[in-house]
């Protein structure tokens, strides 16, 4: 036996129909929200600041007041 | 077009107008428009959970950045700078270590792409992983060391577990550990900018790649890429906070792994001794966790962008979705609600939400479909629809016209996630009847024929 589910407009006036339009109506309007975000350039509210951040102790791989040495070439080196 | 059919929220049917477009086309269109409250509400849930997940990121990293705690968190800045302070311990030295299994065809571009780096790493090993195929021929040909795998049954990660066993006892805090793949080339500058950050931050334990997708494979390459391009944007408006030290080409810090080995079986999972959770899907991103969960800092940057194969079928790339899928999950399950990973957790809802939205979506499209005679244009939900459009293309402008193009026509992107969310739920009903995962190690002959 083949049954068939035929949707008439009928559907429009359900509650549930209702709520289905109303999740996907606030998804795609929140996904639109983030997208926007995505399409702007990021605000990072600490550059909006005058203020310069320094870092209160050096983190350099040389302790303060050492020279750093000249690179060295590696061994996996192209020139002999 | 299929936003239209979302408007009809109005206490009165929406008035419907017939028109003729373009000298021939009829259509029938309706003003209606979404409730003001809805919208507002809308808007502001978004910016809610945005602002939420990036407030809650932010304090939980600074929180670690900060931490004064070595026993807790042995990688934050702080207990490193004071283990290292005032010694000089030499400068920053790279070894590069290429785990490959029957990796012929493509191995010796990975070892080209070392050998012109502006700044080439110091030694460069092959790990060979049961090849019986000419990989480590090849790779002694082309200069690298290699180092053959004992028994190894635990992939990629036990392979490396191995050979970092032997290399991490003589390396130093200034000694640093490239992992690459075998099937992956690097951008000239990548080592350069590692050494430099690692230079000048003694604290900083791992720099990055961002990974790109190579050339060809049609449609599916190009939706590879452009997904791989919106990653490296996403990263790099992160200011290169990167959510994932790819496995494909990252940089340790030697003191990064030893810690991460010493802490496996305490306050990490895995077993003591090993740098690398065998028992994970995906070890990237496992050990990213890892060293998060120590109060590791890492950097993604810009200039270290990593080319890599990009899956050639749509049956291979969905074995290797749904191992990044699965192993994603299983590695939060294994470190359970702890702060470090909770973005991560807000990630796997997001996808989950997200599936839940789609299919919401295509019910509706379907009962308006079914439901009337003719189709109703709604033009509020075009312009939604083109603003979409606009992001979709903005966002993956930089993967240049091709890329462009497809995200412009918004709909095979679309046809693209729903293969995407597909994958997560596949993930997850897997681990919630137990099935097996397989590593699904990408098999050449296949991939080359795929490929032909």
């Amino acid at each position: 036996m083949i049954t068939t589910v035929v949707v008439t407009e009928s559907v429009f006036a359900t509650t549930w129909f209702a709520l289905l339009l109303s999740f996907v109506a606030v998804n795609t309007l929140m996904y639109l929200t983030l997208a926007i975000s995505k399409i702007l350039p990021k605000l990072y509210l600490g550059t909006l600041r005058k203020r310069r951040y320094e870092r209160n102790q050096e983190r350099s791989i040389h302790p303060q007041g050492m020279a750093p040495p000249p690179p060295r070439i590696g061994r996996f080196d192209p020139e002999p | 077009m299929v936003f239209a059919v979302m408007a009809i929220e109005e206490p009165d049917p929406p008035a419907r107008v017939r028109a003729t477009l373009f000298g021939g086309w009829n259509v029938v269109y309706s003003t209606a428009l979404p409730p003001l409250s809805t919208v507002i509400a809308a808007i502001g849930l978004a910016f809610l959970l945005a602002a939420g997940v990036a407030i809650v990121e932010h304090r939980i990293t600074n929180r670690l950045r900060r931490s004064l705690d070595p026993e807790r968190n042995p990688l934050s800045p702080r207990p490193v700078m004071d283990r290292t302070q005032g010694v000089f311990s030499g400068p920053v030295t790279i070894t590069a270590l290429v785990p490959a299994h029957n990796e012929e065809t493509t191995i010796a571009h990975t070892l080209a792409s070392l050998r012109t780096q502006h700044r080439p790493p110091e030694r460069v090993i092959v790990v060979a992983d049961n090849c019986t195929d000419r990989t480590a021929a090849i790779a002694r040909r082309e200069g690298a060391e290699i180092y053959h795998s004992v028994h190894n049954k635990e992939k990629k990660g036990g392979a490396l577990n191995q050979v970092l066993a032997i290399l991490l006892t003589s390396m130093g805090p200034n000694d640093a550990v490239m992992v690459i793949d075998a099937d992956t080339t690097i951008d000239p500058l990548f080592l350069h900018e590692a050494d430099q950050r690692m230079t000048a931050d003694r604290a900083l334990m791992a720099v990055g790649g961002l990974f790109a997708g190579g050339e060809g494979g049609g449609l599916l390459g190009q939706y590879q890429r452009n997904e791989f391009t919106r990653y490296r944007r996403e990263i790099t408006r992160r200011r290169g906070r990167p959510f994932v030290l790819t496995g494909t080409a990252t940089v340790f810090r030697s003191e990064a792994m030893r810690t991460v080995a010493m802490e496996r079986g305490r306050s990490l999972p895995g077993i003591r001794g090993y740098v690398y959770d065998t028992s994970a899907l995906t070890e990237d991103n496992e050990i990213t966790l890892a060293l998060k969960s120590l109060g590791a800092t890492m950097t993604s940057p810009p200039e270290c962008t990593v080319t890599t194969e990009i899956m050639p079928t749509w049956h291979m790339l969905f074995k290797q979705r749904l191992r990044w899928q699965r192993g994603a999950l299983e590695n939060l399950g294994a470190y359970g609600m702890r702060r470090a990973v909770l973005r991560y957790w807000a990630q796997q809802l997001g996808i989950g939400y997200a599936v839940l939205a789609i299919v919401a979506y295509f019910a509706v499209i379907a009962i308006q479909f079914f439901a009337t005679e003719t189709w109703i244009w709604f033009p509020w939900w075009v312009v939604v629809g083109g603003i979409f459009a606009l992001e979709r293309v903005i966002t993956a402008w930089s993967g240049g016209a091709r890329a462009r193009w497809l995200a412009a026509l918004l709909f095979p992107e679309l046809a693209y996630a729903v293969v995407l969310h597909v994958v997560f739920v596949t993930g997850v009903v897997d681990i919630v009847f137990g099935r097996r995962a397989n590593w699904s190690h990408l098999d050449r002959s296949a991939k080359e024929a795929a490929l032909r």
